[in-house]
């Protein structure tokens, strides 16, 4: 089960989080969801995913689906290949969305398609883009 | 009464090996770091054998067991080492030093930061964080310190109106000064206007002269106290305020964290209003400054960061003019990490003590405080301002 990819197949696979913390992420872009990390104490949201609550020092955490869409808090357009591999990919973009349903979760990802439409503030949603042995979120301008 | 440890150490002996570019240097890391220290020891005539403590920072490879061994140390009192892999320990790595001798744990500590980039590979091939799973950074293409750094500056920029053309006048600066310095790599290579925007993109907004040098080189400073500092041949360029550290959730790429709300900062501001709280001084009262350039847009963010502008205030600051020797603020008055060398800032240490030596190729008049900040964007950071009159306690 693979898509086309932003940057080649196989360059830097995802490695899991040996401590398993980011599992639940997975499994659920796996399923085409996005699903961030909430704390059952005081039901705030955190990203990265960590083994506590920053907010509360609470130690039970669930991880809960999010829409998925948001807006570009901030991008850059990368032009020279820092490792060769990447040279048919240049040049590509990265991108920090803020979540529409948690606007102060930032998920970094790449921009698929046309890039003209890049700016900040404008609205994306995420592709699911599929590779042997995970999934990762990219987003898209919304037209 | 609180003991007050603002003065109360000194660097007096500054060191260094010979600058090459990345890959260029015939000798090893671990010999480029000995020419520093014993340079630094040399260079205010203290034996190497007496230097009883060993800093450094960035993980650096040449740990203090090497080289107090190699030395031939007779004791070792004082040996650490300021976390964060990237170059924000370079100011924090002499606040230990200074820490170190002003309690009374060590009398002459050495600071000290070799690389030999082609030995090793470098921050800008190869990335340095510890890929853990959650942080899958790496998989989207975002594999080094410019990648991780842009959208923070793209989103600095967007914020606060200050233009990317800044940037231009940072590049331009170092590279005006190098042409004076005979040690710096880009020395007799000047760069114009045309040049610096004709240059190629690395990752927007930074273009190829926006970006740090990579080099094989090594620096090293000997610390010792105030009173001791009086005593021996060089003039002390003290350490009136250190300091160190980051603000809320400013982890930074390495852990995944994209969420801090000084995102579009260089996470400094909250150190800086300590170091300047202990300096008890303005920043308007600094004489010369000198700007861990990462890259240059961090230079224009760590100023603002710093108090020396604001960001309504930097389109008509920052500019050549301005930052070059006689203008209102002169920086990276040797070239800097972009034109002299490379030496994750550590570099810019040795400049701010010549500067208050009143010894500097392009010597500010009557320099009195000399500003050195630390790696932007690479948490936790620091700063120091050494200064030339010794504090009265």
């Amino acid at each position: 089960m693979t898509t086309a990819s932003v940057l080649p197949e196989g360059l830097f696979p995802v490695i899991p989080d040996p401590e398993g913390v980011d599992t639940p992420y997975w499994e659920g872009t796996r399923n085409e969801e996005i699903r961030i990390q909430r704390c059952c104490s005081c039901q705030r949201f955190q990203w990265a995913p960590e083994i506590i609550c920053h907010h509360c020092l609470a130690r039970e955490l669930e991880f809960v689906p999010v829409r998925p869409t948001g807006t570009i808090y901030s991008y850059a357009r990368v032009w020279h290949p820092v490792d060769p591999r990447l040279a048919p990919a240049c040049p590509y973009m990265l991108v920090v969305v803020a979540l529409d349903d948690v606007p102060e979760i930032r998920l970094l990802g790449n921009l698929v398609g046309d890039d003209s439409g890049c700016d900040f503030n404008a609205p994306v949603s995420a592709v699911f883009e599929h590779h042997d042995d995970y999934t990762l979120v990219q987003w898209r301008v919304d037209q | 009464m609180a003991r007050d440890i603002r003065g109360a150490a000194a660097v007096v002996g500054i060191g260094r090996s010979a600058f090459y570019k990345h890959g260029k240097s015939p000798d090893s890391e671990f010999s480029l770091a000995l020419d520093a220290i014993l340079g630094a020891a040399a260079d205010v005539g203290i034996d190497a054998r007496d230097i009883d403590g060993f800093v450094s920072y960035c993980d650096d490879r040449n740990t203090s067991l090497r080289v107090l061994a190699a030395l031939g140390v007779h004791e070792c009192r004082w040996s650490t080492m300021q976390w964060g892999g990237g170059g924000g320990g370079a100011a924090g790595a002499v606040q230990q030093a200074a820490a170190a001798v002003a309690a009374g744990y060590a009398q002459t500590v050495v600071v000290y930061r070799g690389l030999a980039q082609g030995q090793f590979g470098r921050f800008g091939q190869s990335g340095y964080g510890r890929p853990r799973g959650s942080n899958h950074w790496m998989t989207y293409g975002m594999l080094v310190p410019a990648h991780m750094f842009a959208p923070r500056v793209n989103r600095f920029f967007y914020e606060t109106g200050v233009s990317p053309d800044t940037q231009r006048a940072v590049a331009l600066t170092c590279y005006r000064h190098a042409q004076n310095n005979p040690d710096a790599v880009m020395y007799g290579r000047p760069l114009t206007k045309e040049t610096y925007d004709s240059a190629r993109w690395i990752v927007e907004p930074f273009r190829l002269y926006d970006c740090c040098q990579e080099n094989d080189a090594a620096a090293a400073l000997i610390v010792t106290t105030a009173e001791r500092a009086n005593d021996l041949s060089q003039p002390p360029a003290y350490v009136l305020a250190a300091a160190q550290g980051t603000g809320y959730r400013g982890g930074s790429a390495y852990e995944g964290i994209f969420d801090g709300p000084t995102y579009a900062t260089t996470e400094t501001g909250s150190l800086a209003r300590r170091l300047f709280a202990q300096a008890g001084i303005e920043p308007s009262d600094i004489d010369v400054a000198q700007f861990y350039e990462n890259f240059t847009g961090a230079v224009v963010m760590a100023m603002i960061d710093h108090g020396l502008c604001t960001a309504e205030e930097a389109n008509e600051f920052i500019t050549e003019d301005n930052l070059t020797l006689d203008g209102r603020l002169p920086i990276n008055t040797s070239g800097g990490n972009l034109a002299e060398a490379y030496i994750h800032g550590l570099g810019l240490h040795l400049e701010g003590v010549r500067q208050i030596r009143g010894t500097a190729i392009n010597q500010v008049k009557n320099a009195r405080t000399a500003l050195v900040t630390a790696g932007p964007f690479a948490p936790p950071s620091s700063s120091i301002i050494y200064c030339r009159e010794r504090v009265s306690s």
